[in-house]
């Protein structure tokens, strides 16, 4: 036989939780740990740059980096474990709701009926339904613990019986790599690997994971690597690859050698494509990126294109001392043969896209490690402008602050159409190049909406980044931030 | 220090590694904001959900603070490795140097 309902305590009780409290308290715990991949992403920033032996070698800095190695591991179990309780959280808050919501409707019906001989309403029933399942969702929460040791809410005392129960040795099976080429999507997917399967699935597909924009620049740069050592090594390499794949090899070691921080980007050798960072692009406060024109290649042309980003680097400190550049010569594509394919668009159609999502990898990958928004600058010179006009021509935002257009051969529409806040021009009356818009319907002088950057009459075509003309201290300036662009103007 | 490397060789720049000792402990006190978060968290689940289901939401959470705490805990431990690593070779250092002093013979 039922109990009369107004002596059910237990509806009561349903009824005087407190829900949106407990979804408060869910909420708290969602941002208090909801950092933590990323929390991760800088703890082995600091391994690797221990590892790396730049400041710290020996027996003592090689313990230190196992050590951080067992932390990372540590807090990516952790993670984990806390994402799969909080799931649990969730559910517990959803279901006290309908608990509660129907235990005052059994009280009310109780209330308005207290005579009433048909025994508790089958809100009363449900009520007590839903009010076990949050029961036994609070419990799965501490339940989803359990592989990190912890039994009946007792934690492990220490570290040392925490790491026993988190998995540090053995085989790593490298995950797939997923078929998604959206960066943010791929950086996502980065972040929540542990340090042991993004190592794993380094060695296992360096060439897919070299190629994923949105992979950080410190797990490409050792894939692109590991494609290049093999290149180097194999004999089945075709001979125009092993060309490239030796010019590339030794642009590393030259700028390493001279202390230079090197990430190799980009490495399809079958493509004749490649981007080389000198800088750490995993955390410098300003990003140059650099988009050459007609007949640059990587065998040809990559030390010359080295040479011109250590200078706009170079520029870019002399404006702004104190923070971190990272300049990058990208060969994404295939640039045209001649002057006479450079009046085609059929290479920046294939260039734009490319450029887009390689500055939309570089964004996206630093918000999954919250490493900081750099401000990014693309500086492009003769077709490379095309190049970026077309990348703006690509659904969504261009990923940079700034677009320097150096010598341009035209554009279409207007600067604000390159969806950059701010657009710079050079042209000099000397570049003939600037005279006709060949590859495009407008000047970027005038009416196109750029701000000017100085020239002289004296400076030809291949002149805006020679330190001898003052183009070079302004693409410096706007680099880094500090030059004003005019009013009116992007 | 003073145990060579079977390659004879080591290296520690002071300021590169101080900078990794201070991101470390960066780190952990973040962390460690982190677990008295939780552990408020923790303390409201009695007050909103009374009964089994309150005591349980808040004795998990009590372990995740717990968990998070030990994570904070070595990570600080470790900056404070670096940080003594960097002392003690800028100790040996000047030790060495002071034995070079007239008067004085190296150890």
């Amino acid at each position: 036989m039922t109990a009369p309902l107004a002596d059910d305590a237990r509806l009561c009780t349903l009824a005087d939780w407190d829900v949106p409290g407990a979804g408060r308290a869910v909420t708290l715990l969602d941002d208090a740990t909801g950092g933590l991949s990323t929390w991760r992403a800088r703890l082995e920033g600091v391994e690797r740059a221990v590892e790396s032996g730049d400041c710290w070698s020996g027996t003592a800095s090689r313990n230190a980096v196992a050590a951080l190695a067992q932390v990372s591991a540590v807090a990516w179990s952790l993670a984990a474990a806390l994402d799969a309780s909080l799931s649990c959280y969730r559910r517990m808050v959803a279901e006290a709701g309908h608990a509660q919501e129907l235990a005052e409707q059994a009280l009310a019906h109780a209330a308005t009926f207290p005579d009433t001989a048909a025994g508790r309403p089958a809100a009363a029933e449900t009520a007590l339904w839903h009010a076990a399942l949050a029961d036994a969702a609070a419990d799965d929460a501490g339940h989803a613990l359990a592989g990190l040791g912890v039994v009946d809410a007792f934690a492990p005392a220490d570290f040392g019986q925490l790491l026993v129960h988190v998995p540090l040795m053995g085989p790593i099976q490298p995950p797939p790599v997923p078929h998604t080429r959206v960066p943010a999507e791929v950086a996502d997917w980065w972040a929540g690997l542990s340090e042991a399967q993004q190592r794993s699935v380094i060695s296992m597909s360096p060439g897919p994971v070299g190629a994923l924009d949105g992979v950080p620049a410190w797990a490409r740069d050792r894939a692109n690597r590991l494609v290049l050592d093999r290149a180097l090594h194999d004999p089945r390499t075709p001979a125009d690859e092993a060309v490239t794949a030796r010019v590339v090899a030794d642009r590393v070691a030259r700028e390493e050698a001279a202390g230079q921080t090197v990430q190799v980007q980009l490495l399809d050798l079958a493509g004749d494509r490649v981007a080389l960072s000198l800088g750490d692009l995993d955390t410098a406060d300003e990003v140059a990126v650099l988009v050459p024109g007609v007949g640059n290649t990587p065998e040809d042309d990559l030390g010359r294109l080295a040479g011109n980003a250590r200078d706009i680097a170079a520029a870019s400190r002399e404006a702004s001392h104190g923070t971190s550049l990272a300049t990058v010569v990208w060969l994404g594509y295939r640039t045209p043969d001649t002057v006479l394919t450079g009046t085609m668009r059929f290479a920046a159609e294939d260039g734009g896209p490319a450029l887009a999502h390689s500055l939309d990898g570089l964004a996206a990958a630093r918000t999954a490690t919250a490493t900081g928004d750099p401000r990014t600058t693309v500086v492009a010179h003769s077709y490379g402008t095309v190049v970026v006009d077309e990348a703006a021509d690509v659904p969504g935002w261009l990923a940079a602050d700034a677009v320097v257009l150096l010598g341009s051969p035209g554009m279409e529409d207007y600067a604000n159409s390159l969806e950059a806040p701010e657009v710079f021009d050079a042209a000099s009356p000397g570049d003939p190049v600037t005279w006709f818009p060949w590859d495009g319907d407008r000047w970027t002088g005038g009416s196109y909406g750029a701000t000017a950057l100085p020239v002289t009459s004296g400076m030809g075509h291949s002149d805006y980044l020679e330190p001898e003309f003052p183009t070079l201290a302004a693409v410096g300036e706007v680099v880094a931030g500090v030059r004003v662009a005019e009013p009116g103007h992007c | 220090m003073s145990h060579p490397l079977p390659d004879g060789s080591f290296l520690l720049v002071p300021d590169g590694v101080t900078a990794l000792a201070d991101e470390l402990a960066a780190l952990a006190a973040e962390l460690a904001g982190d677990v008295e978060r939780i552990r408020a968290a923790a303390a409201s689940f009695p007050d909103a959900l009374s009964g089994d289901e309150g005591w349980a939401a808040a004795a998990t959470a009590t372990s995740w603070a717990r968990l998070c705490d030990l994570l904070s805990s070595r990570t600080s431990a470790l900056s404070g490795v670096l940080t003594s690593a960097v002392a003690a070779y800028q100790a040996e250092d000047a030790a060495l140097a002071g034995s070079f002093a007239p008067g004085r013979h190296p150890r």
